[in-house]
C-alpha cells in the first residue's frame, strides 16, 4: 500500500464513521437537542441531565415540574389532571438553583411561556450548595453554540442512548414517561434502616451565613420570575419527613431553618406571579410522621406528590403575608414536639 | 488546548496543516513560520489568553538577554550580567509561578508565621518552556560549539512549536531550529504524513483509551483509599504505574506524530522504560529529554563522576533532588526524587563492587533485577501520585489491612466507561472482562512489545495499519467529552 493511498482510506473510513454517527445522533436525537422523535417513535427518557434541556427546548407543554429530587416523584398526567394542558417533568435528581436557571433560560425563549411552573423551594435546596458554584448539568447542551454540539454527536454515552431508545421502540418496551424516574415508597422499615448517618456537630451552624447562601441561591431565580410576568411559579415548601427533621433537631440546624424559611417566603411572595405553599395541617403532619409514606427520610411517594398536587389547585397551604409566620410555627413546633423514641427507638 | 480535544482534532491541526503547507507551498517561508508562531500562541493562550503575556515576555526577555551574550562586541563582565539576568528571570519566574506558595506554606508550618499564599495559577507547561529556554541561554553564555544567533522569529518557534509546547519533550534549538530552515520539509510529504498519522493515532489511544481508563480506577482507588485492602491497593499502583506511562509517553507520541505530519522529527522522549533492568536504565529510558538536560546542565556542572565516587553520588542526589523539585511543589515530589537517587547511589555502588548489570549477562539476574525495578518504580509512583506523604503513607498501609476492604470487582468496574461500556453493550461478556484485558495488554505493551516510537519509526503502510488507525481515532473522537487532561502538564 502506498502512503498517499493509506492516508486517503484512513481518513475516508474515519470521515465516514464520523458522519454516519453523526446523522444516526441527529436523526435519532436521543437528548431532543433538535427535535422530539420521528417516525412515530416513543421519547425514552433515561437520563435527567442530558435530556431536560431537549424536552425544555422541543417538547409541547404548558405546565412544567421543575426542581430537584424532591420533585421526581410528580406524574406530569397529575399535574394535567389538575391544571389541565401538558405538562413536562424538569426535576434533576441533585441539581442546583444554578442547574434550574439553565432551564428556566430556554424555557423563557420559548415563543408561549409555561401557564405554571411547580417548583420545590426549601432549606434543602437553597443550603445545599453555594449559589457562586457552576451548575452541575452539561453546559453544552444547554446553550445555543452548535459547534459545542460536537460532544454530542460523537459520544459513546449518547450514541448508547441513541441505540437503545432505537431498540425499545422497534421492540415496543418504551416506558411510560410519565412514569419516568418514579420511585414508589418502600415502608417504614426500609426507610429506618437506609437513613443517613447524622453528622456529629459541635457547634451549631451560623445562621446569617445559611441566610447569605439562601438568599444568593433565590437571587438565582429571581430574574426569571420578573421575565416571565405571564406564568405562575408555584413554589412549595418539600414536606421531608418526620425522620429527617430528626436529622435537622440533630445536626443543630434548626436555628437556621427557622430563620430561612421565613426569609424564603418574604422574599418570594413580593411577585405578584409566585404562590409559596407549606402544609402543616393535621392531614400532612399525618403524611410526613407516616415513614410509610416515603421512598427514603426526605423524599415522598408519588402518592403524597399527587396529593400537594392536588392541594396547590385547591390552594390549601397558601401563604400569605398574614398567614406564613402562624403555619412555619406549627410545623417547627410539630416537628419540635414529636416523640422520635417511638419511631427509631 | 488539549491534543485530545475535538477542537484540536477537527479544526486546529487541520487549519494548521493547510495553512503551513499553504504558505510554504508559494515559497512565503516566513510567512508559514510566523503563521506557525501565531497558530501555536493561540494553542497556549487558548487554556488562558493571560498566559500568552507570560510566555511573550519570556521568549522575549531570553531571546534579548542570549542576543547580547551572543554578541562578539559583549564584554565578559556584560554577558555574566546578563546571563545573570537571565538565570534570575527563569529561575525567578519557575519560583513565583510554581513555587511561591509551597515555600510560604512551609515557612508558615515552621515559623508559626501567617504569611498570606498567593493561590497563583501555575501558568502550564512553564517548566518545559524555562527549561527549553534555559539550555539555550547557558549554551549562549558558554559560546557552545551548537549555539547560534537566530533570528527572533526562528527562536520563537523553536520555544512556542505546539506540538511540545505544554508537556515536552523538552527539545533544544539545535535540534529544532534547522529543520524549520530545511527547505527538504517544507511540502508535504505522504511518506511522512502517514507515519505520522498512524504514530498520532497511537499516542492518541495509549492517552484516550488506555491512560484515561486506569486513570477511572486510580481516582477511585485514591477516593476510598482507608478500605482499599492488600490486592485492591495492589491493583490500584499498577494502574497507575501503567495510566502515568501511557498518559506520558502517549502525549509525546501524539507530539512526534504531530511533528512528523509535518516533515519536523520532535525528540524521542521514551524508550520503553518499563522494561529497564535498574533504575540507571529507567532514566536513560523515561522522560529523555529531561535525563539529558539534567546531565548536561546539572550533572556534569557539578563535576559529574570525574571527583571519586563519594562525590558522584552526592551529585547524583541532588540531580534527584532538582527532578524532584522540578516535578512539582510539594514534599512528595522532593521524597519521590531522592528515593530514584538513593536508587541510583545503589545500582551504582552495587554494579561497581559486582558488575553485575555492566559485565555479567545473567539472564537469571536480568529477570530477578526487572522485577525489582519494576516492584521500586510502581512503589514510589504511590508517593509521586499521592496528595501528600501521609496520603501515600495511608496507602501503603493497605497492604496490610486485611479486613474490611472494599470488592475488587466493583473497583475494576469503575474502568468500565465510554468505549469500554459501549462495547459491553454489545458484546456478552462479564464487564471485568475488559479491565483485566486492559491490565494483560498494558503489561505486554511496556514490556515485551514494540513501542509507539519504534512503529513509527518503522512504518510501513498497510491495509490493517489504516483500519487500525481509523478505528483507534474513531473511538478516541468519540470519548472526547469530558476529556482529562495530561498529567505531565503541570509539571
Amino acid at each position: 500500500m502506498k502512503s498517499k493511498k493509506f492516508i486517503i482510506s484512513t481518513l475516508s473510513v474515519l470521515l465516514a464513521g464520523l458522519m454516519l454517527t453523526a446523522g444516526l445522533q441527529i436523526t435519532a436525537d436521543p437528548l431532543f437537542q433538535y427535535h422530539t422523535p420521528w417516525f412515530g417513535m416513543r421519547p425514552v427518557l433515561t437520563d435527567e441531565r442530558y435530556q431536560y434541556a431537549g424536552v425544555a427546548r422541543n417538547f409541547e407543554y404548558d405546565q412544567v415540574i421543575l426542581g430537584n429530587s424532591f420533585c421526581e416523584n410528580f406524574r406530569p398526567s397529575a399535574v394535567e389532571n389538575a391544571f389541565g394542558g401538558t405538562a413536562v417533568k424538569l426535576a434533576v435528581s441533585g441539581s442546583t438553583t444554578k442547574d434550574w436557571a439553565l432551564l428556566l433560560e430556554i424555557i423563557k425563549q420559548r415563543a408561549e411561556p409555561p401557564k405554571n411552573i411547580f417548583c420545590n423551594i426549601d432549606p434543602y435546596s437553597v443550603l445545599s450548595t453555594d449559589p457562586q458554584a457552576d451548575a452541575t448539568v452539561p453546559g453544552y447542551l444547554y446553550d445555543r453554540n452548535l459547534l459545542n454540539d460536537v460532544g454530542y454527536f460523537y459520544n459513546f454515552g449518547t450514541l448508547s442512548i441513541a441505540l437503545d431508545a432505537i431498540r425499545q421502540n422497534l421492540a415496543g418496551t418504551v416506558p411510560d414517561v410519565d412514569a419516568a424516574f418514579l420511585r414508589d415508597a418502600r415502608g417504614k422499615e426500609a426507610v429506618i434502616n437506609s437513613r443517613d448517618a447524622i453528622d456529629v456537630v459541635e457547634e451549631e451552624p451560623s445562621t446569617p451565613d445559611a441566610l447569605a447562601r439562601a438568599s444568593g441561591n433565590l437571587e438565582v431565580l429571581l430574574p426569571y420570575i420578573e421575565a416571565m410576568p405571564e406564568t405562575e411559579f408555584r413554589f412549595f415548601f418539600t414536606p421531608v419527613s418526620i425522620l429527617y427533621w430528626y436529622k435537622v433537631r440533630e445536626e443543630k440546624n434548626t436555628g437556621c431553618w427557622r430563620a430561612v424559611f421565613p426569609m424564603i417566603c418574604e422574599t418570594l411572595m413580593e411577585y405578584p406571579n409566585v404562590r409559596v405553599y407549606l402544609w402543616s395541617d393535621d392531614e400532612m403532619l399525618g403524611i410526613i410522621s407516616d415513614l410509610d409514606n416515603y421512598v427514603d427520610e426526605a423524599h415522598c411517594s408519588p402518592e403524597v406528590c399527587g396529593i400537594m398536587v392536588r392541594r396547590m389547585r385547591e390552594d390549601t397551604g397558601l401563604l400569605s403575608p398574614e398567614t406564613y409566620r402562624e403555619k412555619i410555627d406549627r410545623l417547627f413546633e410539630y416537628a419540635d414536639g414529636f416523640d422520635y423514641a417511638s419511631l427509631i427507638g | 488546548m488539549l491534543f485530545n480535544s475535538y477542537i484540536f482534532i477537527l479544526a486546529f491541526f487541520p487549519v494548521v496543516l493547510i495553512g503551513y503547507f499553504g504558505f510554504n507551498r508559494f515559497g512565503k517561508y516566513t510567512a508559514a513560520k510566523v503563521f506557525l508562531v501565531l497558530a501555536s500562541l493561540f494553542f497556549y493562550g487558548y487554556f488562558n489568553r493571560w498566559y500568552l503575556l507570560i510566555i511573550v515576555s519570556s521568549v522575549t526577555l531570553n531571546y534579548a538577554f542570549s542576543k547580547i551574550m551572543l554578541d562578539g562586541r559583549t564584554g565578559t563582565g556584560a554577558r555574566r550580567l546578563a546571563f545573570a539576568a537571565a538565570l534570575t528571570v527563569n529561575v525567578g519566574s519557575l519560583f513565583f509561578f510554581k513555587y511561591f506558595d509551597f515555600f510560604i506554606g512551609n515557612v508558615n508550618a515552621v515559623f508559626g508565621t501567617d504569611w498570606p499564599l498567593l493561590h497563583i495559577l501555575l501558568p502550564l507547561g512553564i517548566s518545559f518552556f524555562t527549561f527549553q529556554q534555559l539550555s539555550y541561554v547557558i549554551d549562549s553564555y558558554r559560546r557552545d560549539e551548537k549555539i547560534s544567533a537566530y533570528r527572533f522569529l526562528d527562536y520563537a518557534l523553536f520555544v512556542t512549536y505546539f506540538p511540545q509546547l505544554i508537556a515536552g519533550p523538552i527539545v533544544t534549538h539545535d535540534e529544532m531550529v534547522p529543520q524549520f530552515a530545511d527547505p527538504g520539509r517544507k511540502s508535504f510529504n505522504a511518506e511522512n504524513f502517514a507515519a505520522g498519522l498512524y504514530g498520532f493515532a497511537l499516542g492518541l489511544g495509549k492517552k484516550v483509551i488506555v491512560a484515561d481508563t486506569f486513570g477511572l480506577l486510580v481516582d477511585a482507588g485514591f477516593e476510598k483509599l482507608s478500605a482499599l485492602g492488600p490486592v485492591n491497593a495492589f491493583l490500584v499502583m499498577l494502574a497507575y504505574t501503567f495510566q502515568i506511562y501511557f498518559d506520558f509517553s502517549g502525549y509525546c507520541d501524539m507530539a512526534i506524530g504531530i511533528g512528523k505530519m509535518m516533515n519536523i522529527d520532535v525528540t524521542v522522549n521514551f524508550n520503553s522504560p518499563y522494561r529497564a533492568v535498574n533504575i540507571i536504565d529507567f532514566w536513560k529510558r523515561w522522560h529523555i529529554t529531561l535525563t539529558r538536560f539534567f546531565t548536561k546542565y546539572v550533572y556534569i556542572p557539578l563535576g559529574g563522576n570525574r571527583k571519586g565516587e563519594a562525590r558522584t553520588y552526592v551529585n547524583i542526589l541532588i540531580v534527584f533532588l532538582v527532578s524532584g523539585v522540578w516535578h512539582g511543589a510539594n514534599w512528595t515530589f522532593i521524597v519521590w526524587g531522592l528515593l530514584h537517587g538513593l536508587a541510583q547511589v545503589l545500582t551504582r555502588a552495587v554494579d561497581r563492587a559486582t558488575g553485575i548489570w555492566s559485565k555479567r549477562k545473567s539472564r537469571i539476574i536480568t529477570v530477578v533485577s526487572w522485577l525489582f525495578t519494576f516492584a521500586f518504580l510502581n512503589l514510589t509512583w504511590v508517593i509521586f501520585r499521592a496528595d501528600s506523604l501521609s496520603q501515600a503513607r495511608d496507602f501503603y498501609l493497605q497492604f496490610f489491612n486485611f479486613s474490611d476492604h472494599m470488592s475488587g470487582t466493583r473497583l475494576l468496574e469503575s474502568m468500565v466507561s465510554g468505549g469500554f461500556e459501549f462495547a459491553g453493550k454489545l458484546l456478552p461478556v462479564s464487564a471485568v472482562v475488559f479491565p483485566v484485558g486492559l491490565f494483560v495488554f498494558a503489561f505486554a505493551a511496556s514490556v515485551f512489545m514494540k513501542n509507539a516510537g519504534e512503529r513509527t519509526a518503522r512504518f510501513r503502510p498497510g491495509v490493517g495499519k489504516s483500519v487500525f488507525t481509523a478505528a483507534t481515532l474513531f473511538w478516541c473522537v468519540m470519548s472526547l467529552t469530558g476529556v482529562s487532561a495530561f498529567l505531565y502538564w503541570n509539571f
